[in-house]
């Protein structure tokens, strides 16, 4: 546990309170949340389904307007949408993605608001396909020509080129397989520490939290509020395998598990 | 080449054969009031393509006839299509101006839109200006009425996503919303195209002093019966004309979709 608020932070959430209204009956779906992600750490924010998750980062990245509390982004409260520090992937890629433009337009689109020239976007694409570990040749294809976890990849690089310090990342590998899920874990953490990001990353697979994060931070059932924050002092370099033979693991799970399950 | 030639077999079989069929039926029964085919043929022939080799044979009358056809169905579509898209784009984004505006949106689109040519008439007088009008006025209710649902639908994660990447307003618009928007518009689009065409000759039959319409109605007057056909014959070719062009605009427009050209 560490004090929220202080200012050195990458993000800061505090008191974050949405409520909707629907046919005049007003529905608490955030109470109060308060968060944290320091400067280049790797949170996750795992809960029951059903807690509020997806609206919750909405509400951080600026998508929705809060109901009350503040989100500061390096000291600066973020305004009406998303703050230039962030970049956000989503659970859906097939919607998330414009099936209309080429993967190169795709992932180039992002630096239209920074007025760069046609080449410097270019070569800008090219070297970040390389970085999440997708073949030149995907350039002029449209991303419904590529495989669930090749289009991942490619919102991935979008998020990355307007080389934002914080990564929100909503459930992002939650409709691919098992094995491609495993290798775009470990992109994510590798993007992580080579370019020195901070993450926040929304899941409901509590092995995924463990295995991702120094800090899990969950939710209870909606509304939401932080229920808990649990660090996990598992030494970075995180193997697949090894990590989660480590004893640590197997504790930090059922910990977390019994913390989302338990009322 | 081989498919090319399949294709083209495959769309002119029926026509061809129809019209042979309607040959020997006519020539047969023989009446002045139903010219065979051929006869309509060297009408057409004669009607429009029976002058100076220097305007590739063009008439007179194709000149001032099919040119001004063209025209107005021309600029009455383009009008249509702009201020329809523009209009629809608008009510599609705002739950206040749908509101306000979807009533006169629906009457507009189950209005039988010749009922306008009277108006026009008393409104603009006979001249150019008035099947514009009538074109653009009448054929513009399916573009609005597309266009504003093709933008009220356009996906919420798409518009979250595109201000996500931090699209200004207008590449909002140019590379998210009118995009996702465009297969309902071109629907839209096609629909009144159709319209268009049909009230291009009509209000040419109904009041004009020239077009193909009026062509049409001139020859029927003098019981010039082929030549009657001869201009029904180039009605209908001005509109396969135009739903041609359309058609190939649809297939580049929408090239690189996973539903559509393939």
């Amino acid at each position: 546990m560490s004090d929220a608020g202080t200012d050195s932070a990458a993000l800061v959430v505090e008191g974050l309170t949405k409520t909707y209204t629907t046919n005049g009956v007003d529905h608490l779906a955030i109470e109060k949340v308060d968060l944290h992600v320091d400067a280049g750490e790797f949170v996750s924010i795992v809960g029951p389904s059903g807690s509020g998750k997806t609206t919750l980062l909405n509400c951080i990245s600026g998508l929705l307007r809060p109901s009350g509390g503040q989100v500061r982004t390096f000291g600066t409260p973020i305004g009406d949408g998303p703050s230039e520090d962030m970049a956000i992937v989503f659970q859906d890629y097939s919607r998330s993605l414009f099936p209309w433009l080429t993967v190169e337009r795709n992932i180039g689109l992002p630096m239209r608001r920074t007025g760069a020239s046609r080449a410097s976007v270019a070569s800008a694409v090219d070297s970040l396909l390389e970085a999440v570990g997708l073949p030149r040749s995907v350039i002029g294809k449209y991303p419904w020509q590529l495989s669930g976890g090749m289009q991942q990849r490619v919102a991935i690089a979008r998020a990355l080129i307007n080389k934002p310090k914080i990564l929100l990342m909503d459930e992002p590998f939650a409709s691919v397989d098992a094995q491609t899920r495993i290798s775009l874990e470990d992109l994510t953490l590798r993007v992580w520490r080579e370019w020195n990001k901070s993450v926040l990353f929304i899941t409901h697979d509590i092995d995924e939290a463990v295995y991702l994060s120094d800090r899990v931070v969950v939710l209870s059932k909606g509304p939401s509020t932080v229920k808990a924050n649990v660090d996990v002092e598992l030494p970075r370099d995180r193997d697949q395998i090894l990590t989660k033979q480590e004893p640590l693991f197997g504790k930090l799970r059922s910990e977390v598990m019994d913390l989302v399950m338990g009322q | 080449m081989r498919r090319i030639i399949v294709r083209v077999v495959s769309y002119v079989w029926l026509v061809a054969a129809l019209v042979l069929v309607a040959e020997v039926l006519l020539r047969w029964r023989d009446s002045s009031f139903t010219p065979p085919p051929s006869r309509v043929a060297g009408a057409f022939l004669d009607l429009w393509w029976s002058g100076p080799a220097h305007r590739l044979f063009a008439s007179d009358e194709f000149v001032a006839d099919v040119g001004s056809s063209m025209f107005r169905l021309a600029i009455g579509y383009a009008l249509a299509v702009v201020v329809g898209v523009v209009v629809g784009v608008a009510l599609g984004r705002s739950r206040r101006l749908e509101w306000l505006f979807a009533p006169i949106v629906r009457l507009g689109v189950a209005t039988p839109a010749v009922v306008l040519i009277p108006i026009a008439i008393v409104l603009l007088g006979i001249n150019d200006r008035m099947p514009i009008f009538v074109i653009a006025f009448g054929s513009i209710w399916p573009v609005i009425f597309n266009a504003m649902d093709g933008v009220a639908g356009v996906d919420r994660l798409s518009l979250n996503s595109a201000r996500a990447i931090g699209l200004r307003r207008v590449d909002r618009y140019r590379f998210v919303v009118l995009p996702a928007a465009l297969p309902r518009i071109l629907t839209g689009a096609r629909v009144s195209l159709g319209i268009a065409v049909v009230l291009m000759v009509s209000s040419e039959l109904y009041a004009s002093t020239s077009g193909v319409g009026y062509q049409i109605l001139l020859q029927q007057y003098r019981f010039d019966t082929p030549k009657m056909f001869a201009g029904v014959v180039m009605a209908c070719a001005i509109g396969i004309l135009f739903n041609a062009l359309f058609g190939l605009y649809e297939r580049w427009a929408l090239r690189g979709r996973p539903t559509v050209g393939r």
